[in-house]
């Protein structure tokens, strides 16, 4: 919980969703293939270092591995984010365990289900091994309704497929609308595809998003948060995003640009307000590759630069801030607000890990 | 243009420097020598250039693009035989097989037999087409800043554009223009030049996508209102994020 505090006295409470987090196994130990995984690991690292401020810049083995005690930690202590979303790339042909994961993360959420939402991914190329497994999971970790109601699409995803390696897919076949379809039944309600650097066929651009327009045009009951902001394709992103209803804007990588690009950061955030609007963009760190503390204080400190404002004619006030920082995932994932907070004011986050609402203090010169 | 090789080493390298600037990344739209991808360049019996990007991951399409135009830059520029010009990808996830294809001069889906079905000439048809948009858009906003409207616009002919150097003219349907700020010369020329390349020689000024098209007025108004910022504003990101990544990448070595 953040509150703010704006100069007449006067204090905001502001619920934080974080809809884009990791507890990752990038330990060298879970490298399967070596090459591939440390190629994968130190991109990473790379976005971690290139946008970070100094101070909040780790070193490469903490990194590679930092476990649930540490999350709760940064995540909802020191940053005061209140609900944090998993949104796991498995990666198996890379690393040995899924390096995005259910299982680690479930457990949490079935520890403190308030404060960690799990959710899983499919790959339309598992079949119905895929969705046994998928419906085992739903059973075990559905344990709130925001539970195990979304999952992540990484289509750039290596598999072993009879020999033969098959290095992605695509949302528009007819695999992938078979998974959608079962999607339905279990109320797995919430798609987040991620668009990486392969998908068959490989003559084609791997990171275009049309083809969740086709899907999102064809199972309009399910919703589709594109993350990243669809990059490298911002433009094709939103053109999708203002036609389509049911798809939504992740901010995840974008918020990172805050600290040291903030130009860019601005105009992002124009842009989206002019195509989507305030109530379908949803915050998020992508933690560990970036903390939320300053992301958070940033983005509630931040300012559009006036002449952006007026060429674009959007506004990002505080009430606007408030959306994207919670109330729009609160809404798209069905949490009872109310309910939770009574939740975590007893639960082990609160009163072991010292959990408590920070206050951020907005100067007569901020516009809010 | 070189006419002397084999010469001194450095002019050749330079020389070979100038042709890659002709090489743009598809998805960022800037030269490959803007965005510090040329690592080396060595000079010999053969030209050899390696180029680094900034993730292990990049689009092996991409690359792929990246590396067959240069290859063809450096040849056609330095006036060597393309098989004396070898161009290298390092420390990219499937860097073996594309160096390998590439300077046997393979097309991409032969390289990828199992993985593609088709050259890369659709895909790059829509960035072609995305790099001229972006530029029509800042040639329109010139423009417009001088007077001229959008029909006046769509109705002038390249030949209405006359580049004296220090200055341009434009013969409008209500008399002449002149223009001579530096920044709104060089967009006029960056525009036209990538028409010539991407379009090859039209008629008109406004060229809607790389097979000639026309922009009709409504096209025009939604890129000068709302798509032609968001495209050039999409290129600077990825750029911006490249750059970024680039740097943090050769910080650390180039193992991955």
């Amino acid at each position: 919980m953040i509150l703010v505090e704006t100069p007449d006295g006067r204090r905001h409470e502001v619920f934080i969703v974080d809809y884009h987090t990791h507890i990752w196994r990038g330990d060298r130990g879970n490298w399967l293939r070596p090459s591939l995984a440390k190629g994968w690991v130190d991109c990473f690292y790379d976005y971690h270092k290139s946008l970070s401020p100094k101070e909040y810049l780790w070193d490469y083995e903490t990194f590679l591995y930092y476990g649930t005690e540490r999350f709760i930690r940064d995540v909802f202590v020191d940053a005061g984010v209140d609900m944090a979303i998993s949104q796991p790339a498995y990666l198996q042909y890379f690393f040995r365990e899924p390096f995005g994961n259910t299982e680690e993360f479930g457990k949490a959420a079935l520890a403190y289900p308030e404060r960690f939402i799990v959710g899983t991914r499919w790959d339309p190329r598992d079949g119905e091994d895929g969705r046994r497994q998928l419906e085992h999971d739903v059973k075990r970790f559905r344990v709130r309704p925001w539970q195990m109601r979304h999952v992540k699409l990484y289509t750039a995803e290596w598999k072993d497929v009879g020999g033969s390696l098959s290095r992605g897919w695509r949302l528009d076949s007819k695999e992938a609308f078979e998974f959608l379809e079962f999607n339905k039944q279990l109320g797995i309600d919430i798609q987040v595809p991620h668009k990486g650097p392969t998908v068959w066929p490989l003559d084609k651009d791997a990171f275009d998003v049309h083809d969740v327009d086709d899907a999102a045009t064809s199972f309009p009951d399910l919703r589709f948060v594109v993350t990243h902001i669809g990059l490298p394709r911002f433009d094709d992103f939103v053109w999708i995003g203002k036609q389509d209803k049911n798809v939504y804007a992740g901010l995840a990588v974008a918020t990172a640009f805050i600290r040291l690009r903030p130009r860019y950061f601005g105009q992002i955030m124009a842009e989206l307000l002019w195509w989507l609007g305030s109530d379908k963009i949803l915050f998020g760190s992508d933690y560990a590759l970036w903390h939320p503390k300053w992301i958070i204080e940033d983005f509630i400190k931040f300012e559009l630069p006036k002449d952006l404002e007026s060429e674009y004619g959007v506004d990002l006030s505080l009430e606007v801030k408030k959306k994207i920082l919670g109330e729009n995932a609160a809404r798209l994932w069905g949490i009872d607000v109310e309910a939770v907070r009574r939740a975590q004011e007893k639960d082990d986050i609160t009163l072991k890990y010292g959990a408590k609402p920070h206050v951020v203090k907005l100067s007569k010169e901020h516009v809010y | 243009m070189y006419m002397g090789y084999p010469d001194s080493p450095t002019f050749l390298k330079e020389t070979v420097l100038k042709a890659l600037a002709n090489v743009l990344d598809p998805e960022l739209d800037r030269p490959i020598t803007e965005l510090g991808f040329v690592r080396d360049i060595k000079v010999g019996d053969s030209i050899e250039v390696e180029i680094v990007t900034s993730t292990y991951w990049c689009s092996p399409n991409f690359i792929y693009m990246i590396l067959e135009d240069a290859r063809r830059e450096v040849s056609k520029y330095v006036e060597v035989p393309l098989d004396r010009v070898r161009v290298y990808i390092r420390g990219h996830f499937d860097e073996s097989r594309i160096n390998e294809c590439v300077n046997k001069g393979i097309l991409f889906n032969e390289c990828y037999r199992e993985e593609a079905w088709e050259d890369l000439e659709d895909l790059k048809r829509i960035f072609a087409d995305k790099s001229l948009r972006s530029r029509l858009y800042q040639l329109v906003n010139v423009l417009l800043r001088y007077g001229l409207n959008y029909e006046d616009i769509v109705s002038l002919r390249l030949a209405d554009i006359v580049d004296e150097g220090h200055r341009m003219v434009v013969r409008g349907r209500d008399g002449i223009v002149e223009i001579s700020s530096s920044t709104d010369i060089k967009i006029i020329r960056g525009y036209i030049n990538t028409v010539k390349r991407l379009a090859g020689s039209t008629e008109y000024l406004a060229v809607w996508s790389v097979n000639g098209d026309r922009p009709s007025i409504p096209d025009i108004r939604d890129l000068v209102e709302s798509r032609g910022r968001l495209l050039r504003f999409s290129f600077n990101l990825n750029s911006e994020l490249c750059s970024l990544l680039l740097e943090s990448r050769l910080s650390r070595g180039l193992d991955s």
